[in-house]
């Protein structure tokens, strides 16, 4: 299979992903769906990796790995946290952030 | 020591004792202020008589010396530059104004004795001698205004010098916005003349006039008329006279220095000084010469039925400087001077008489209220008596030499000036009149209870209470403090007063018709210039006639004032109801102040406000100030609504970007 | 052969992620994404990426996602509330924006521009992507990412630990608003209140903070 592909299906669960992002009000499915984009993104850093014949891709797949499992655990501490306190889970209520 | 270095040395004098005083005003007892101010003050006479002998010992050709100090301005075209001018006629003035303020410097060590303002009066006084003598002592056009305006200063800050007094303040901002109005006058007078002359110095401005200025030219007259303006605002001339009565809120010694021998006198200076300009100008010398007459007689008639002790006086030093001005726009140069300095000599030892009466008085200066002090206060009377006769002109008293002289030449110059020669003598009739009214009233009849006191061997102390609005006095400010000072017990009083008696005295020897040529002689270097300097001499036998038809004027006026005022006490209030409108109309002051008041007061007043609660209010905080604030607000606003908190908004907005930056990417690639 | 396996990978990769955005309930949505992560390995396998497929099931799949089922069961059980579900002017601007992503990627994907996509891919030696090469290239030229990574692991599980640690010695939880997170144990001053109101109190705090 050519490398176009991949792209395209990596293309399309980055766009599925970000869609998500803008519909869903849980915090915790935001999140999945960031996972999401960022798998889609390890796909196309290791399909051009293929294409290159190069092994740096999957190198940065792996740091990509990482950086999502620790940004996955932050979150869900966060998440947890706002559970603890009795406040909503619901990323339209918490809004102080704002000018 | 040089004239030059003298001339610094004048003015250093009276600055040094300002700053010192000034300076250490809570450090040394009020006593050395007294002695520090008053020294000052004698070492600049004292410098003033070495220059006067060191100008006497240079030919006659020599004597304009100019005392270069350093330049402003050398590069703009305006030759800016501190610059002294010495010659005769500033030397006068500078004897003049430092020797009668050295003496009323003594008079105030005894009559501020015991106020609280002590410090405070001398180094205003110095400050106020140093402006004056720096008036006198310039040497172009930009030291002059300096000087001109400093003077304003001080006598604002002289009247209100018991600041607590809201007459006081009044009348202080008063004579301020008036006299500001002269510098205003002066400024611009100086900038017609500089058009054409492009020279700010006295000496290359006056070589230049004839050069550049035809006779009568638009510019010039219109300079001149200018100059006359801060002329009159200064010497309280009409119409520009309403702040000196009221000035006489001030403490006396204030009224003798300021008000009648040398501020108001600077009016008198600078038409003098400008001669070849006012000579190459005549229409606006004429109408210095129509304006000094007019007031003359306006001032005398008020004199005559006002009832303040002290604003009698005022009236007289108006109408007196009425004459000088009268004589100097007439080309009497010599004879206006000399009015200058023998009326310095006779006003100030009036006013600080008066002040002696005024303090057993405690603090009244109502004529209504005063009567009989002749044997209570008789130094007092004694020096009213010869101040008096020198103002109503009698010989052989100074008073009748200086003014007879400026009438003489009046009519020597012949033409329509003979009828101010006449309206002259009437002004004398009537300054006879008016000066011993004021003496029979203060000093004969029965002894009022103050004067009583007196005579019983104690002053009088009455109630600290303001006489003309009834308000309490501020006694911590230092109104006049709980003693009050009368000559006769007060050296310092005594001493200042008895010199003064003598120059007005004797001063007339100096200027005797045919007999002696003192000031007319000395002044020549000056007006060298002036073609009618020389050409207006009247003989002798014509100025002899001019005195005996003076003197029995002045005697005439004297007798009916004693028939009125001492032989028939009742007959002025019969007088006065039959004469009940003009009476009215003399006491308002010819309503001058009311109509200064409806024509220039209150539509400035209203311009101001409509200034306020229009144009500021919805122009400029309006539109300018609030509109600007609100667009700014408005625009922050916009942008700050992009931070809503909300997250999946700040989500569409990177995705936005995302698809932006790729798009971007996209077409650049292609 | 390997043409069969891409489509049925794809598929199941495209369905997860479908699903995890489409399925109401949560933890539905954590089920969805395991199975797209399952395919996605089978991908990295066709690209000859043995360890980052091994290592996409074992991390991924398997720890990062039982994290997920932990805080779903704790956390997000129940199904969105309805009442202010995203109106459909939320759900037409960002199907606006995706799909606008979407075409301009496939177009520089698909466009002639690019055309070193086309092909198969250059050659490769027998151990690419192997472990032993992976780990070689860690420690030799990528060393530092290696090591910055490892601390960045330790720093976030200590940040984790923290914020979502249970305080001592406070209120009772229904006292306590978001403020609390960054503040002093004795700076805790709000009193019992409902949670209705706690958005006021919250707000107010929120306010003085900034």
């Amino acid at each position: 299979m050519s490398i176009q592909w991949y792209l395209l299906v990596s293309a399309l669960v980055f766009c599925i992903g970000a869609g998500g992002i803008l519909v869903r009000r849980s915090p915790l499915v935001i999140l999945l769906c960031l996972e999401l984009m960022l798998n889609a993104g390890n796909l196309a850093l290791v399909a051009f990796s293929r294409a290159h014949g190069n092994q740096d891709g999957q190198i940065f797949a792996i740091i990509v790995m990482v950086v999502a499992a620790c940004e996955v655990a932050v979150g869900l501490g966060l998440i947890v946290a706002i559970y603890r306190r009795n406040l909503p889970v619901d990323v339209d209520e918490l809004r102080e952030l704002q000018g | 020591m040089s004239l030059q270095t003298l001339g610094w040395l004048i003015l250093a004098f009276p600055l040094a004792g300002a700053t010192i005083i000034g300076l250490t005003f809570k450090a040394l007892p009020d006593k050395i202020h007294g002695a520090i101010g008053t020294l000052a003050i004698t070492l600049a006479f004292v410098c003033s008589v070495l220059a006067l002998l060191k100008l006497t010992d240079r030919p006659q050709d020599a004597r304009e010396v100019v005392a270069h100090g350093w330049d402003y301005a050398s590069s703009v075209g305006v030759d800016a530059e501190l610059s002294l001018l010495i010659d005769p006629l500033s030397l006068m003035m500078c004897l003049i104004v430092s020797g009668v303020s050295a003496l009323i410097h003594l008079y105030s060590t005894g009559y501020m004795a015991s106020d609280r303002g002590y410090a405070r009066f001398f180094a205003y006084l110095n400050f106020f001698v140093f402006s004056m003598l720096l008036l006198v002592l310039a040497g172009n056009f930009l030291v002059l205004i300096v000087g001109w305006a400093f003077v304003g200063a001080a006598s604002y800050l002289l009247i209100s010098f018991w600041y607590r007094r809201t007459t006081a303040t009044r009348a202080g901002i008063k004579a301020f916005v008036i006299n500001v109005v002269g510098d205003v006058g002066l400024v611009l007078g100086t900038y017609f003349i500089f058009k054409h002359t492009r020279s700010l110095d006295f000496l290359t401005t006056f070589d230049r006039v004839d050069d550049v200025f035809t006779r009568n030219q638009a510019d010039l007259v219109a300079g001149c008329v200018l100059l006359l303006v801060g002329a009159f605002a200064k010497s309280a001339q009409v119409p520009f006279h309403t702040w000196l009565p009221d000035a006489m809120e001030g403490p006396t010694p204030v009224s003798a220095l300021i008000h009648a021998a040398t501020m108001v006198t600077a009016g008198v200076y600078l038409i003098a000084r400008m001669h070849p300009l006012y000579e190459q100008a005549p229409a606006a010398a004429d109408v210095g010469s129509v304006i000094g007459c007019a007031t003359l007689l306006i001032a005398a008639t008020i004199g005559l039925v006002v009832t303040d002790l002290k604003r009698v006086i005022a009236y007289s030093t108006m109408s007196q400087i009425g004459y000088m001005i009268m004589g100097v726009s007439s080309a009497a140069y010599a004879a206006g001077m000399f009015h200058l300095a023998t009326h310095a000599f006779f006003k100030a030892l009036l006013f600080m008489a008066a002040g002696s009466v005024i303090s057993a008085m405690a603090n009244l200066q109502d004529l209504d209220r005063m009567g009989g002090f002749r044997k209570a206060l008789p130094f007092t009377y004694g020096c009213f008596i010869v101040g008096g006769l020198a103002l109503a002109g009698v010989f052989p008293f100074s008073g009748l030499f200086s003014k007879d002289e400026i009438l003489s030449i009046e009519f020597d110059r012949g033409g329509w000036y003979v009828v101010l020669g006449v309206l002259g003598y009437l002004g004398a009739f009537l300054t006879a009149i008016y000066t011993f009214r004021m003496i029979f009233r203060a000093f004969h009849g029965d002894p009022v209870p103050e004067a009583q006191e007196l005579i019983d061997g104690h002053l009088h102390h009455g109630d600290p209470v303001n006489p003309a609005t009834g308000e309490p006095e501020d006694t911590e400010v230092g109104f006049p403090g709980p003693d009050h000072h009368i000559a006769e017990r007060a050296p310092g009083m005594k001493g200042a007063m008895a010199v003064l008696a003598v120059g007005a005295t004797g001063l007339g020897a100096l200027q005797i018709p045919g007999v002696t040529d003192v000031v007319h002689s000395f002044l020549e270097p000056t007006f060298e210039d002036s073609s009618l300097y020389a050409s207006l001499e009247p003989s002798a036998a014509a100025s002899w006639i001019g005195l005996i038809a003076g003197t029995l004027i002045g005697l005439a006026g004297i007798a009916l004032a004693y028939r009125l005022w001492v032989q028939q006490p009742a007959a002025p209030a019969g007088l006065q109801a039959r004469f009940a409108a003009l009476h009215r109309f003399f006491v308002n002051k010819w309503y001058f102040d009311e109509l200064i008041d409806a024509v220039i007061v209150r539509p400035f007043a209203w311009f101001g406000r409509f200034a306020r609660n229009t144009f500021e209010r919805l122009i400029v905080d309006g539109a300018i100030v609030g509109g600007t604030s609100s667009v700014v607000r408005a625009g922050s606003a916009a942008v700050r609504a992009v931070q809503s908190g909300f997250l999946r908004a700040y989500a569409a907005l990177l995705l936005l970007g995302l698809a932006g930056l790729v798009l971007y990417f996209l077409l650049s690639s292609s | 052969m390997a043409e069969v396996v891409f489509f049925i990978a794809a598929i199941g990769a495209i369905a997860g992620a479908a699903g995890t955005v489409a399925l109401r309930n949560p933890f539905f949505s954590v089920l969805a994404l395991v199975g797209h992560l399952l395919s996605l390995a089978a991908l990295f396998l066709l690209l000859r990426a043995e360890f980052v497929a091994a290592a996409q099931v074992v991390v991924y799949a398997g720890a990062v996602m039982v994290l997920y089922v932990f805080v779903a069961a704790y956390v997000g059980g129940q199904d969105e509330a309805l009442h202010s579900a995203p109106g459909p002017g939320l759900r037409i601007t960002s199907a606006i924006f995706a799909g606008a992503l979407l075409v301009e990627l496939c177009i520089a994907i698909l466009g002639t521009g690019l055309s070193a996509l086309d092909g198969d891919g250059a050659g490769f030696f027998r151990a690419f992507g192997s472990p032993g090469e992976i780990g070689k290239l860690l420690l030799t030229d990528y060393l530092l990412a290696f090591e910055v990574a490892s601390f960045l692991l330790l720093v976030a599980a200590v940040g984790a630990v923290i914020l979502a640690r249970r305080r001592e010695g406070l209120e009772p939880a229904g006292t306590i608003s978001v403020g609390d997170l960054f503040s002093r144990q004795d700076d805790v001053g709000v009193g019992g209140e409902p949670e209705g109101s706690m958005l006021e109190a919250e707000a107010g705090q929120g306010e003085v903070r900034r």
